[in-house]
């Protein structure tokens, strides 16, 4: 099963990059060809969150059965699951009551609430910071967090002078850009190497090793 | 044999004859003057015979002086010892003095079981035995390895003595440490380098080189050489005719403890066969010569015919053997056939360097030895060699100590030579035969005396002037049985060994040997018994560079492991509880207040950053009714955010160009939100006949958005309630993406922004790209924007503000009525981050002189 | 009218919104039963959303169509998708679990080409020749211009090469076993230091904004809900 796994991965990656990069003159079903190998990830990503969906399904189901500790919160969680599949199923996702009820009335609120949360852990870890880390790092951190709070702050009669309208913009646009480019380059090497690893069978994320 | 007149042995109760002076049996003193253990002897200073000496013998030292016997004696390449060359014989003694220090022999130390350590005076005893072995001495466990077989017969049977401590048992391992002590001989002699047949022991090379070469100082550690060598490598000896001058005057003067020797061989005629085996080539030469002394007697004198081994020194040899008619005393330059070395090839190299250089070298004394102006008293002995050996065994004639030179009575045996008087023994005869069992672990009679009697020279090497002699030893005191001051000096103390009490508590009487009559002197018990006070070894390991490098980051992964972690207390600012209570109260109330108030007193911006600006105008740049690709990828968490963000941008869009939207989500609330979106913000404008396609959920990430930018119809061929959407009005002669007018971008998250700009890099061509952004995610949205890959950037309720304000007359109003709760919320923020900050960091600043007052 | 949708829907969100706030007095199971109904319903909802946006449009009625129009040639593009979505169902059986890493495989495989080519030709490339541009057409330019495009070109490539210097990890063992980044490295990952904490300042200032915006959007939500029942009554 590895070496199978491993060819499917490799191979497939293979054809797939061979439809970037074969001129279109020469090979005229290489991008055919991917665009179909990407149709299929494309449904079978959805099938994997199906079954995502279903594996948490099981999980709380098992601790119900099993009466385990926070049972009845994972009875919670399975009642509405079953009721917004259900639902979903018959009524579709755009239908209003399923937008109504399950998106305003649930998903968004607590969703949102959350991110209401954490504003104020955000709030309660900035005040704490240069107690953690009061380094280089963390001065440049604080300084520009603060310039950026201080840009977005205005006046009843307008911007605050000079920082709402100098320094935050160059905060932002040529000051944080420069690290925002070296992580972005960063990120992307790293995504390159690790998409190599991966096509060299290095890598067996799919697991196998 | 009983007499009316016996002597009774106080130990063993043997009855020994009226005459004995010692008992036959375990040689113990009958007369009861017997040298006691402990008793030191005496140093006898012979210069003051200087004036004594013949005239031409004072004439040969003082030309040897002259000629430049420091030079050779201590070459620069030599590292001789500092002993006076004034004397040049002096350096015997000088050197024992020097050498004070130096480790005395362990088959010297381990005659009587429990070797003395020597210097025991100066170093304090080591309380434990822990530290005992810490500082042990390379040579007190090395006996047994290094010690020659036929000398392992010499030791202490005790069976503690074969066990090995297992602290110790890898320095026989390391023979390195025991061969070092030994590099300085090699190094200092190398005009005597032995040759692979020359196992003569260093001290009697030595000794012989000093006699024949005028040598006063014999190298240091000279006594421990011949330990170095391997007992199987024992080379030939001289033959029997070789004669060195210096034995070949001993053997006139010879001295009474080898005298003796000779008259126990005379004495043990019949143990030849049993001797034989152990005169093989391990046997050092001078035991050879005690072993060809006993094996052939008379015969062998009779015969001519030496059945010596080829081990065995010429200068024993010649004790034993008959004498040479060539071998005068002190002729070197004598012929081939009278040369001992010459003779068969195998000269001893102690003696190889000094024959060619007989020449030029012998000492002007020692030439006019070789003449017909011998001295009487050599003359006289000269005439004694030619005696058969058991005349050697009669009474010695002292005729020879008057005249004999300071430096001949220091490189002889003192005691016996010249210092004691010469006669011989009363119990030699009687004592027990030479047999190859005297050489086992119970049987040392026959060389008890041999060992008993120590040259001076040697006996000075043991530190004992603080000893008091209790009187003159006399030569019935030096009798088998008991020992010899300096052997009795080197006895170990036992309060000085830790451990050894017990040991020593063991009263078993020795029954023969040299011990015979002593009490515990060997230990009995199966433990190890130390022999003598170890040396301090240096516990250092060898190892190489990279076993350092491991070891060194060994210790680092250990130390960083072993680390204790400073756990600072956080009690700054209060508890982690209130201080979230307080912020949590502060935040909430502000924005409950402005909500309740409905506030807009406060300013949105009125700046326009660039990427705004830049939003903006390639939204209005777009033709009428132009196709617009909208991805939206936001959570719910964050609806709020973006249709504040993005309203009034779309609004300002459908209002002034009308495009026709087409949405397509990455996440799978995204399609739905989209619905939210239209259905909320810009609800007016789907009221008013504005339609919008939804293509719905795209999955997959960035392999569903690369799929969607090759080929949008394939990917996404039906809306989000069924119809096939490509088919639809709304994307009329949109077949790809780069058909698009414009896409916007909507997005809360980096990566999904990142996915997007990639993936459609190629597809979407010329299009231009806008974003709308979370605040969150425009940070590192903003370097697409700079690199021309995003044509703008809406980012947040902040971006949103701007745009409602400035481009769309405060259209729909969500960011105008979240601003004042927004404003003052970051203000909280900047007062909290920098005044917790300048708190904390003014604690920080105060705790960190109070450590280091506390380091 | 008054039961209506909204009405519903108002009181929910009201509901769920305190239910998370309450969070701020400490864990409580409220919070707890919030959170896990959360979670249900947008599993729930995003599974129909695949279903019905994903799996019905692809999957399920091209090969419906297929069936009902016997055209079994187009069946063969519809194989594999359904060959390797059995395989991943049977993730759900632990004892075939293993035939799913097939699908895996597969996902893993094409991601990965996808990943390559995107991260070099949308943001590697790119990148680095927007940094290295930044300064094209600065010296026809006058002098304030070329000033602010030579000090903000400098500060970004500045930022840029020392941000990603800050993330070179390699280095030489020192004799005594520690590494140590070489002196040019570690002085450009400690300028880099400087804008990395700025770019993360900003992320958090944006975090931040975006979690405030988010917590208003909630409590303007409550309160308009809250005034329109009350103003209603």
């Amino acid at each position: 099963m590895r070496v199978i796994t491993a060819v499917i991965a490799i191979a497939f990656g293979v054809l797939v990059l061979l439809g970037y990069f074969l001129p279109q003159e020469l090979f005229p079903n290489a991008a055919g060809l991917q665009a179909v190998l990407l149709d299929w990830a494309v449904i079978l990503a959805a099938a994997a969150a199906l079954i995502g969906v279903f594996n948490l399904f099981s999980v709380h189901t098992e601790k119900i059965r099993r009466r385990k500790k926070d049972g009845i919160y994972s009875a919670l969680l399975v009642m509405g699951l079953i009721a917004a599949f259900t639902l979903g199923l018959f009524l579709k996702p755009q239908h209003i009551l399923m937008q109504s009820i399950l998106l305003e009335g649930i998903i968004i609120p607590v969703e949102a609430s959350l991110m209401g949360l954490l504003a104020v852990s955000l709030l309660y870890a900035a005040v704490r910071l240069l107690r953690r880390r009061a380094d280089l790092m963390g001065v440049a951190f604080i300084a520009t967090a603060a310039l950026i709070f201080l840009g977005s702050i205005t006046l009843p009669f307008g911007d605050l002078p000079l920082f709402g309208t100098l320094i935050r913009p160059w905060v932002s646009q040529v000051w944080a850009l420069g690290g925002a480019r070296g992580i972005l380059i960063g990120v992307g090497l790293g995504a390159l190497l690790t998409g190599l690893r991966v096509l060299f069978g290095m890598d067996r994320p799919y697991g196998g090793k | 044999m009983k007499m009316a007149n016996t002597v009774k042995c106080p130990l063993c109760g043997t009855i020994n004859p009226p005459d004995q002076k010692i008992c036959q049996n375990c040689q113990t003193p009958l007369s009861g003057e017997s040298f006691q253990p402990g008793q030191a002897p005496i140093r006898k200073d012979t210069g003051e015979l200087e004036p004594i000496l013949p005239e031409w013998l004072r004439d040969a030292r003082e030309t040897a002086k002259q000629s430049g016997m420091e030079e050779r004696l201590n070459p620069p390449e030599q590292n001789q010892p500092a002993a006076s060359p004034t004397d040049f014989l002096a350096g015997l003694q000088s050197q024992t003095a020097a050498d004070d220090d130096e480790e005395v022999p362990d088959w010297l130390a381990s005659i009587t079981g429990v070797s003395k350590p020597k210097a025991r005076t100066e170093e304090p005893a080591e309380p434990t035995g822990a530290r005992w072995v810490e500082t042990g001495r390379k040579d007190d466990f090395q006996q047994e390895e290094d010690t020659p077989d036929w000398l392992a017969g010499l030791q202490p049977s005790a069976g503690g003595a074969e066990k090995k401590d297992e602290l110790t048992s890898d320095w026989d391992n390391a023979s390195s440490p025991f061969q070092n002590s030994f590099q300085p001989l090699s190094e200092l002699e190398p005009p005597f380098t032995p040759s692979a047949s020359d196992d003569t022991p260093d001290w009697l090379k030595q000794m012989a080189a000093d006699a024949g070469e005028m040598k006063s100082e014999p190298a240091p550690d000279a006594t421990l050489d011949w330990f170095s060598q391997p007992p199987a490598a024992a080379p030939s000896a001289p033959t029997a005719e070789s004669a060195t001058p210096f034995v070949s005057s001993a053997e006139s003067q010879a001295p009474d403890w080898l005298s003796q020797l000779q008259a126990d061989a005379a004495a043990s005629p019949g143990s030849q066969e049993s001797f034989a085996p152990a005169a093989g080539s391990d046997t050092p030469d001078w035991l050879s010569k005690l072993q060809a002394d006993m094996n052939t007697g008379p015969q062998e004198e009779e015969s001519g015919q030496p059945a010596y081994t080829v081990d065995s020194p010429d200068w024993l040899q010649d004790l034993g053997g008959p004498p040479s008619q060539d071998a005068a005393p002190f002729a070197e330059p004598a012929p081939a056939e009278s040369e001992p070395f010459a003779s068969d090839g195998e000269l001893p190299s102690w003696l190889a360097p000094e024959e060619s250089k007989k020449s030029d070298s012998t000492p002007i004394w020692l030439k006019d030895n070789s003449s017909a102006d011998t001295p009487a008293w050599l003359s006289a002995d000269e005439a004694k060699t030619q005696q058969p050996a058991q005349e050697i065994n009669a009474p010695p004639v002292d005729d020879g100590l008057i005249d004999m030179p300071d430096w001949l009575k220091s490189a002889a045996p003192e005691p016996m030579v010249f210092e004691q008087p010469a006669q011989p023994a009363p119990g030699i005869e009687a004592a027990p035969p030479l047999t190859a069992a005297a050489f086992t672990d119970d049987a040392t009679s026959g060389s008890d005396d041999l060992f008993t009697e120590m040259p001076d020279w040697l006996s000075n090497a043991v530190e004992t002037p603080s000893i008091p002699a209790a009187e003159p030893v006399s030569q019935e005191a030096l009798a088998s049985g008991s020992l010899p001051g300096w052997l009795e000096a080197m006895r170990p103390m036992e309060q000085t060994i830790p451990g050894s009490a017990s040991l020593m508590s063991d009263q078993t009487l020795e029954q023969r040997g040299a011990l015979a009559g002593l009490q515990g002197v060997l230990p009995a018990g199966a433990g190890f018994a130390p022999t003598s006070k170890p040396k301090a070894y240096s516990n250092k390991l060898s190892v190489d560079d990279e076993q350092l490098k491991h070891a060194g980051i060994f210790e680092q992964i250990l130390a960083a492991e072993t680390a204790p972690e400073v756990l600072s207390t956080e009690k700054t600012l209060g508890a982690s509880r209130g201080l979230r209570w307080a912020i949590s109260a502060i935040l909430i109330g502000v924005i409950l207040v402005t909500s309740f108030m409905g506030s807009q007193f406060l300013s949105v911006p009125i700046g326009v950053p660039n990427e705004i600006a830049f939003a903006v105008s390639v939204a209005q740049a777009i033709p009428e009714n132009a196709p617009v690709l909208v991805a939206m990828d936001y959570d719910a968490s964050r609806a709020g955010e973006m249709e504040a963000a993005a309203a009034p941008l779309f609004d300002n869009l459908i209002l002034f160009k009308h495009p026709r939207l087409t949405f397509v989500a990455s996440n799978e609330a995204g399609s739905i939100l989209t619905e939210r979106f239209m259905n909320g913000p810009l609800a007016f404008h789907v009221q008013n006949g504005v339609t919008y396609l939804n293509l719905g959920y795209l999955a997959g990430g960035q392999v569903g958005i690369r799929s969607f930018a090759q080929n949008p119809a394939a990917a996404m061929p039906v809306d989000i309630t069924g119809q096939p959407a490509w088919t639809l009005p709304m994307l009329q002669d949109v077949k790809s993406l780069n058909q698009f007018a414009l896409i916007i971008l909507v997005t809360d998250d980096a990566d999904a922004a990142r996915d997007w700009i990639e993936q459609t890099q190629s597809a979407r061509g010329v299009v231009p790209v806008v974003a709308v952004a979370s605040a969150q995610a425009a940070p590192l949205i903003q370097p697409y924007y700079d690199s021309g890959q995003v044509a703008g950037v809406v980012s947040g309720l902040y971006g949103g503000a701007i745009v409602e304000r400035q481009y769309n007359s405060g259209r729909p109003g969500t960011s105008r009525g979240y601003w004042d709760a927004y404003s003052i919320g970051m203000a909280l923020a900047l007062v909290f981050t920098l005044g917790g900050g300048f708190i904390n960091w003014g604690l920080g600043m105060r705790k960190q002189p109070s450590a280091k007052g506390g380091k | 009218m008054i039961f209506s949708l909204d009405l519903v829907t108002g009181a929910l969100s009201l509901l769920f919104t305190v239910m998370i706030l309450s969070y701020l007095i400490g864990d409580n199971p409220l919070f707890k039963v919030a959170v896990y109904l959360f979670v249900g319903v947008a599993s729930g909802y995003a599974a129909t959303i695949v279903i019905w946006q994903v799996l019905m449009p692809k999957l399920f009625l091209p090969t419906w169509n297929i069936i009902q129009t016997g055209d079994y040639s187009r069946m063969i593009l519809l194989a594999a998708p359904w060959l390797g979505f059995a395989f991943i169902l049977m993730k759900i059986s632990p004892r075939l679990a293993g035939t799913a890493r097939i699908t895996m495989a597969y996902l893993v495989g094409v991601g990965a080409a996808v990943t390559i080519v995107g991260a070099l030709t949308g943001t590697i490339i790119p990148q680095i020749e927007a940094t290295v541009n930044f300064f094209d057409g600065a010296i026809s330019k006058p002098a304030d211009q070329m000033l602010e495009i030579a000090l903000s070109g400098g500060v970004i490539l500045l930022g840029t090469v020392t941000s990603l210097a800050y993330f070179h990890f390699g280095a030489r063992q020192k004799p005594d076993g520690s590494a140590k980044r070489a002196g040019v490295i570690n002085l450009l990952a400690w300028v880099g230091r400087v804008f990395i904490g700025s770019a993360l300042g900003a992320v958090f200032a944006g975090v931040y904004a975006a979690a405030l915006t988010a917590l208003i959007e909630r409590i303007a939500s409550i309160v308009g809900f809250l005034m329109s029942i009350f103003g209603r009554s």
